[in-house]
């Protein structure tokens, strides 16, 4: 396999956390409870994270050079514990770009169809 | 604030003791990590919503502590040389019993259970649901603290309920097709090594009951 090959072979295959990591991360570095905490709002409660399934997914981040540890800490950081941040790479950046852009083309996709209202049809026979 | 402090406190405490089921690794990496959003959660569970809300940051955790440590062990190749305390007791808790209590059960519980955990089961239950969340996460978490302050020789006899709750809660965790005969495996490999544990328990006590008849005699 070319290099570019697996490559891309390594990104493309985002799982439904890491994608919302990414996400939680696009508007800028957060730690892992910060993470959290987005993911959870960002998706309407229906994905919580643990902190072994966040951390699972942040070194896989981490591997794959998505993320990155970030040595700056935000001014409003008001308490003593020295917590890791966590911000999306040029990679990353890209690859959340790109799966953002391959939903929405399916939402599109979806929408053309009305699939999004759709109501089955009776069946034959059903009395309406 | 001494109540808060003292329940997180404690609650911190076991999760850093059972983070030590990761593999080595991964714990160094982001152990810590891990255990500084754990704090984060139970306190903010603890303010909103007071002991309730502790309860039930514990049950998520448990499940996803279970699921992420079989996951990373899983990836890591070489984990079986360093498996510490916390993750044997996990494993062999979660997978070493179950058919004890079938033992000990009857016949036709058996059969019923067997007909609970089908693979179609399996495959419809996500883990979603109370009942669910119950079953698989008390079993890892409890048997983790009550082996801990269990004499060795109690240990299988107590197990043997956490076995079989843990053992459904496997099948929840799947949720995948789990083929019929991977189920009855584990089903097998659980019952042979409950009663091995049942048989070295007894065989404990045994050998200290000899040796205090025999201390007795030479008294004598």
């Amino acid at each position: 396999m070319t290099r570019s090959g697996s490559r891309k072979k390594r990104v493309q295959p985002l799982n439904h956390s890491e994608f919302h990591i990414l996400l939680a991360l696009a508007d800028g570095e957060r730690h892992g409870y910060g993470i959290m905490q987005e993911v959870e709002q960002g998706s309407g409660g229906s994905v919580k994270l643990g902190p072994g399934t966040l951390y699972g997914a942040i070194k896989r981040l981490l591997t794959a050079g998505l993320i990155e540890e970030s040595e700056e800490r935000p001014e409003e950081e008001d308490d003593q514990r020295r917590r890791c941040y966590y911000r999306l790479t040029g990679r990353g950046g890209e690859v959340v770009r790109e799966e953002a852009s391959r939903l929405a083309a399916l939402v599109r996709v979806a929408e053309a169809k009305r699939v999004l209202d759709f109501k089955p049809r009776p069946a034959l026979g059903d009395v309406p | 604030m001494n109540g808060l402090s003292a329940s997180v406190r404690w609650s911190v405490k076991a999760y850093r003791y059972l983070v030590q089921a990761y593999p080595e690794a991964f714990r160094r990496a982001f152990g810590e990590g891990m255990v500084e959003v754990f704090a984060d959660m139970a306190t903010d569970a603890w303010r909103t919503r007071g002991f309730w809300g502790l309860v039930t940051t514990w049950f998520r955790v448990s499940g996803d502590l279970t699921w992420s440590v079989m996951s990373e062990r899983r990836q890591d190749q070489n984990g079986g040389p360093e498996m510490k305390t916390a993750f044997y007791l996990l494993a062999s808790v979660a997978l070493a019993t179950v058919v004890q209590m079938f033992v000990m059960a009857a016949i036709g519980i058996v059969i019923v259970s067997l007909s609970l955990i089908s693979a179609e089961s399996i495959a419809e239950h996500p883990s979603q649901g109370v009942l669910e969340w119950l079953l698989f996460c008390l079993p890892p978490f409890f048997a983790a603290m009550l082996l801990m302050h269990t004499k060795p020789v109690y240990r299988p006899w107590i197990t043997a309920p956490l076995g079989a709750m843990a053992f459904f809660s496997f099948a929840f965790f799947t949720e995948s097709k789990a083929p019929w005969w991977a189920v009855l495996g584990v089903v097998v490999i659980s019952g042979l090594l409950s009663l091995a544990g049942c048989f070295a328990g007894s065989r404990i006590r045994w050998r200290r009951g000899k040796e205090v008849g025999d201390l007795a005699g030479a008294v004598e």
